[in-house]
């Protein structure tokens, strides 16, 4: 399962707003999970077990409007986004200091749109959705020569840790996680000639 | 095609429910349901073939629309060894037809020229059935009779569901890898409408071995494990 998905918790009286956004949510491929929280007295003990990553929650619910209070009441960490679910005409200000705001009318791209941003704020890197880099590319061969993590590192000179980022990173932008499939792409790019290969 | 419309039951058609979402289709090959079933209901049909109808409705509102469904209750409601059974048939479906099925079809979509390639990709491929293989099997013969002795209490192994659990590996990625593999980094093969073909498939594919690790693992062995608990 890739690291990426997201669980979210809806927090939503209306039965039809509900049911409705937890269906649009769940058909986004970011979303792993999506939580409906219909019974409010014990909001905070579900959001305890579920850990989700962001709650989408109408901010009249609690009687609260900033999301700082709204963040103290339910006892969140900073590890949950807070978005904002509006459905009625008050001024957009009002809710800037939540991570994102879906409005009642927004279209599923919107929608789509606007979860991403506010699920992926801290991962997302500037050269993300960029081929692979050059050092990157080294550390490929190398781990398509079936070298270890730990003779990656000596062999560049660099840290496990870094070595184990730039796995995730690769893995990430070819979308490629294996190491057999990896090979694949490498021979497919002449990064590596089959020959070079030990099985 | 994601929109629903309505929630199964069982007095309804099955050519209705088929109607309401084809790829329903695909239930029926697994449990094998036979085609031609006329205007009887999905209870009739299911009753023809000895599967519970509620097991069944489950299934197919799982498969259509799981958002919208409280899954976890209903599945508590209901007898755990059709799910078995269904699980089973799966693995046969996916071993014997679906997989044979892609390679077959990654068999022909080389060129004389691409030699090299289709030998990578078809070790690729077959590696890949082999871990399915593997994987499958162990359920097969291993846990799921773990589980049917612990239904019927005559369980004498020991085994915990727990080592189920924690052996229970990814068969999807590589299934991922492929797909991307052959969708973004290899250009240009001869026979377009054939790996177009082949990539709906590993798509489809995708989706029920998602839908049937979520069976397995969200619903089967926390299941179990509140059986082994009392």
């Amino acid at each position: 399962m890739s690291n990426t998905k997201k669980t979210l918790a809806v927090a939503e009286t209306s039965y039809i707003i509900r049911k409705g956004l937890v269906h649009v949510l769940s058909q986004l491929p970011i979303v792993s999970k999506v939580v409906e929280i219909k019974e409010f007295e014990n909001i905070n003990y579900q959001l305890d077990i579920l850990k989700p990553d962001a709650i989408i929650i109408n901010p009249m619910i609690l009687g609260h409007t900033s999301k700082h209070d709204i963040k103290q009441q339910l006892k969140l960490d900073n590890e949950t986004s807070i978005i904002a679910l509006v459905y009625n005409m008050i001024d957009e200000r009002f809710y800037r200091s939540y991570d994102a705001i879906i409005q009642i009318n927004d279209s599923n791209v919107r929608i789509e749109e606007t979860l991403t941003k506010a699920l992926t704020k801290e991962s997302q890197t500037a050269s993300d959705q960029s081929e692979l880099s050059d050092r990157e590319k080294e550390i490929l061969v190398s781990i398509v020569k079936g070298m270890s993590n730990k003779e990656i590192a000596d062999h560049h000179n660099i840290s496990i840790h870094t070595v184990i980022t730039h796995r995730r990173n690769i893995a990430r932008k070819l979308e490629i996680h294996s190491v057999s499939g990896l090979t694949i792409y490498a021979i497919i790019n002449k990064f590596i000639n089959i020959e070079d290969i030990k099985y | 095609m994601n929109e629903i419309t309505i929630v199964f039951s069982k007095k309804m058609k099955m050519s209705d429910l088929i109607d309401a979402d084809y790829k329903l289709l695909l239930l029926l090959s697994k449990l094998k349901i036979r085609l031609g079933f006329g205007e009887k209901s999905v209870e009739a049909v299911c009753e023809e073939i000895g599967f519970d109808a509620d097991c069944f409705i489950f299934l197919a509102n799982f498969h259509a629309c799981r958002p919208v469904s409280n899954i976890h209750e209903i599945f508590n409601q209901l007898p755990l060894s059709p799910f078995l059974h269904y699980l089973n048939s799966s693995h046969e479906y996916f071993l014997e037809n679906r997989l044979p099925n892609i390679r077959r079809k990654l068999d022909m979509v080389y060129s004389e020229q691409e030699q090299d390639m289709k030998t990578l990709v078809m070790n690729f491929f077959d590696n890949y059935v082999k871990e399915v293989n593997e994987h499958m099997k162990y359920e097969d013969e291993v846990a799921f009779p773990y589980i049917r002795s612990l239904l019927s209490r005559t369980q004498e192994t020991v085994y915990s569901i727990d080592v189920f659990e924690e052996r229970h590996n990814d068969i999807e990625e590589k299934m991922k890898d492929l797909k991307h593999i052959l969708m973004k980094y290899v250009p240009g093969m001869k026979d377009q409408k054939l790996i177009t073909n082949i990539l709906m498939e590993l798509y489809m594919c995708q989706d029920d071995l998602q839908a049937h690790t979520f069976i397995e693992e969200e619903l089967i062995i926390p299941r179990v494990k509140s059986i082994e608990n009392k």
